[in-house]
């Protein structure tokens, strides 16, 4: 069945995450319409009824392992089938992994990989084409600021968020030579108070909860920042750690 | 180290943020913990330690916060525990609906709401929290599901309302709400000379379902009782507007000498003096039932000691006497309480089993934590409070004696026995024998 005409409907690529769950929320408000797409039943189930009752002209879920490369295509297929091609996309799943782990253990390193980088490009190629056709439409990456410099402390995560970044900006490039009706917005949190992060000391100033960031995100969409730090001063501290020098840099712990 | 609202309480903790109610595995947290036990943590907006379970497990259930349901033609919502009323009534008030029962501030869950069985400035006509819960869901630590209500299970179901989180975790909570045309008040504000003119007003006002009233303690002895009473009812037509969250914070512990007795005297007899009485006036909810909701973490104006809270409830006969009793008790000891709040509840319409509030008369103190002499003063008051009959309130409190709360919450012994063997607080540890 193909949806119907209405406001226009927003697809949540990690429908479970907290960042997303935030955002899907915002959505709802908004009174569009939403459909989640992620792996467990109860929870999608859960988090539709919740964007129903907070306002969405509809609230759906479609199932199926975001990380499995091999399926993607298909599955794109089946949610544009079942609930006609959305307005936005937003790409909001991603494992941090354990740091020593990801190290030692070359296949606990691919599956990192292939879930933030490899399955999202596939995931964004599927979208672009989509949006291209209908001839409007925007989508929303959540990379990370971890991208920004390679360092010890995270750098697994860092280089897939980091490749991801420029993967969307040579879809962005794209865009705008198709005419720039299809836009993309690079969103780039910074420590988020999320399940992700729950085996970090979580005080201090530089912590921002979920609700933050995706009201911080949803004006950012809306006002066409293709690239957004969320919160904001997250630009300027990622600037001095960009433009820190290397022998600085490696006698820091960052 | 976890503190609570008072302050006067850190304890040491484990922490388990729950976000999904299938991830819960109770036995699992309540081994990793050194005492063996769990307690659900909402909002942390208890005084004392009934919301704290040191060295043990508090399983934190502010992200369990969907909505599963809500029938804006019948006002029934059906949310998880971990949901704030601000956000219930951000969603709810535009729709035209209010809860039933609000305290003092909306940064509480549901779940706390119903574990404390908390009243607001309705009480008399409304009754407590627990009256407007039509049913809830409770997972015990042997994993059984149950639902809750009047008609099922319901020995439980009026245990776990004021049942301090014992009886296992809330997961969800239906709710009926209120029917409102305005999100506004007509609010009237009165001047008491002296506590006579409590009750005096408290009566008039007995078809007014809000009332309230502040005392100055620092009053002399012949003005014993003076204050503001105030009385609400939302209008009968305006605009439905959800509040705005815009506030400032304090942004550290106050060094603890700003709030003292001549302070505190002075910005008392001024607020009064500045005060008219027969004052109408129209204002939004938020204002007239949460007030220091705009002042974030105001519980750090008294300083890093912290203050504790004392509220009373003296049944209805005794009520006039045990107040001028309390109320001379803090004049002669000099360590007068900066907000104290007074207010006549009426019949108990919950069906919590250990609930605080009943009919009577309830006064709320708070006072700077100074050590010895602050828990003397609370000391000499609980035996005021146990001499008229009265009791209480567990969520305020952090020090009452064992056979003070055992004697005056007789019930205690039905909770203790469907208490969930792996739920314990540091509250119930301190007031029931070892268990």
């Amino acid at each position: 069945m193909v949806a119907e005409a209405g406001p226009p409907s927003v697809l949540i690529l990690g429908g479970t995450s907290a960042i997303a769950g935030a955002y899907a929320r915002l959505c709802a408000q908004e009174g569009l319409r939403v459909v989640l797409v992620g792996r467990n039943k109860e929870r999608l189930e859960k988090a539709t009824a919740d964007l129903e009752v907070r306002g969405a002209a509809s609230a759906a879920f479609y199932l199926c392992d975001l990380a499995n490369t091999n399926r993607i295509a298909l599955s794109w297929e089946g949610i544009v089938k079942t609930h006609g091609a959305p307005s936005e996309v937003l790409l909001a799943y991603g494992v941090l992994g354990d740091l020593e782990r990801v190290k030692s253990d070359a296949d606990a390193l691919r599956e990192s990989l292939v879930t933030n980088f490899v399955s999202a490009a596939i995931w964004l190629e599927c979208a672009a084409k989509t949006l291209l056709d209908a001839g409007t439409g925007r989508i929303v990456v959540i990379g990370s600021v971890a991208g920004d410099r390679g360092r010890q402390s995270n750098y697994p995560y860092g280089a897939a968020k980091g490749g991801l970044e420029l993967y969307a900006q040579g879809l962005s490039h794209r865009f705008a030579l198709a005419g720039g009706r299809v836009t993309m917005h690079l969103i780039k949190p910074g420590f988020v108070d999320t399940p992700m992060t729950d085996g970090m000391a979580k005080n201090g100033p530089l912590w921002a909860s979920p609700d933050q960031v995706a009201g911080a995100m949803r004006r950012a969409v809306k006002a066409g920042r293709p690239v957004a730090y969320v919160p904001r001063f997250w630009q300027a501290v990622m600037m001095i750690i960009r433009a820190l020098p290397r022998f600085i840099l490696h006698k820091t712990g960052l | 180290m976890i503190e609570s609202w008072g302050r006067a309480h850190r304890l040491e903790h484990q922490v388990s943020c729950l976000n999904w109610r299938d991830e819960l595995d109770l036995p699992t947290l309540a081994g990793a913990a050194a005492n063996g036990h769990v307690l659900p943590y909402g909002m942390g907006r208890s005084y004392g330690d009934s919301c704290l379970n040191g060295d043990g497990t508090l399983i934190q259930t502010g992200r369990l916060d969907r909505f599963l349901a809500a029938d804006w033609t019948r006002g029934v919502v059906k949310a998880e525990a971990g949901l704030t009323l601000d956000s219930l009534m951000q969603l709810s008030v535009p729709m035209g609906w209010f809860p039933m029962i609000v305290p003092g501030t909306k940064f509480v869950s549901l779940g706390g709401a119903v574990a404390n069985d908390i009243h607001g400035k309705n009480h008399h006509l409304s009754g407590s929290f627990g009256a407007s819960v039509q049913a809830l869901g409770l997972l015990r630590s042997d994993g059984t599901r149950l639902t809750l209500s009047r008609s099922e299970n319901q020995e439980l179901f009026s245990l776990t309302i004021g049942g301090l989180g014992l009886t296992g975790l809330i997961e969800w909570v239906e709710l009926k709400m209120l029917p409102i045309s305005s999100s506004e008040l007509e609010i009237q504000t009165f001047r008491l000379d002296h506590l006579d003119a409590f009750f005096e007003h408290s009566d008039d006002s007995a078809d007014w379902p809000y009332t309230v009233a502040w005392v100055d303690c620092f009053a002399p002895s012949r003005a014993l009782g003076r204050g503001l009473f105030s009385r609400g009812r939302f209008a009968e037509n305006g605009a439905l507007m959800a509040h705005r969250n815009r506030r400032v914070t304090v942004p550290l512990e106050m060094p603890s000498i700003a709030l003292n007795r001549y302070s505190m005297t002075a910005f008392n007899q001024l607020y009064w003096r500045l005060s008219k009485t027969g004052t109408s006036m129209r204002d939004g909810y938020d204002r007239f039932f949460f007030p220091l909701d705009t002042i974030g973490r105001w519980n750090r104006i008294y300083g890093k000691r912290g203050f504790y809270q004392h509220q009373s409830l003296l049944p209805p006969d005794d009520a006039r006497s045990g107040l001028r009793a309390l109320l001379e008790e803090i004049r002669q000891s000099g360590q007068g309480s900066f907000l104290a709040v007074l207010k006549n509840y009426g019949p108990e319409q919950s069906p919590g089993a250990l609930s605080f509030a009943g009919e009577g008369c309830s006064l709320a103190l708070d006072f700077a934590n100074t050590g010895r002499t602050t828990l003397d003063l609370l000391e000499r008051l609980d035996a005021i409070v146990a001499k008229f009959g009265g009791r209480l309130y567990p969520a305020k409190d952090g020090r009452m004696s064992g056979a003070f709360f055992r004697a005056s919450y007789p019930q205690w012994v039905e909770l203790e026995a469907a208490r969930d063997p792996l739920f314990s607080s540091t509250f119930w540890r301190r007031v029931t024998p070892a268990h």
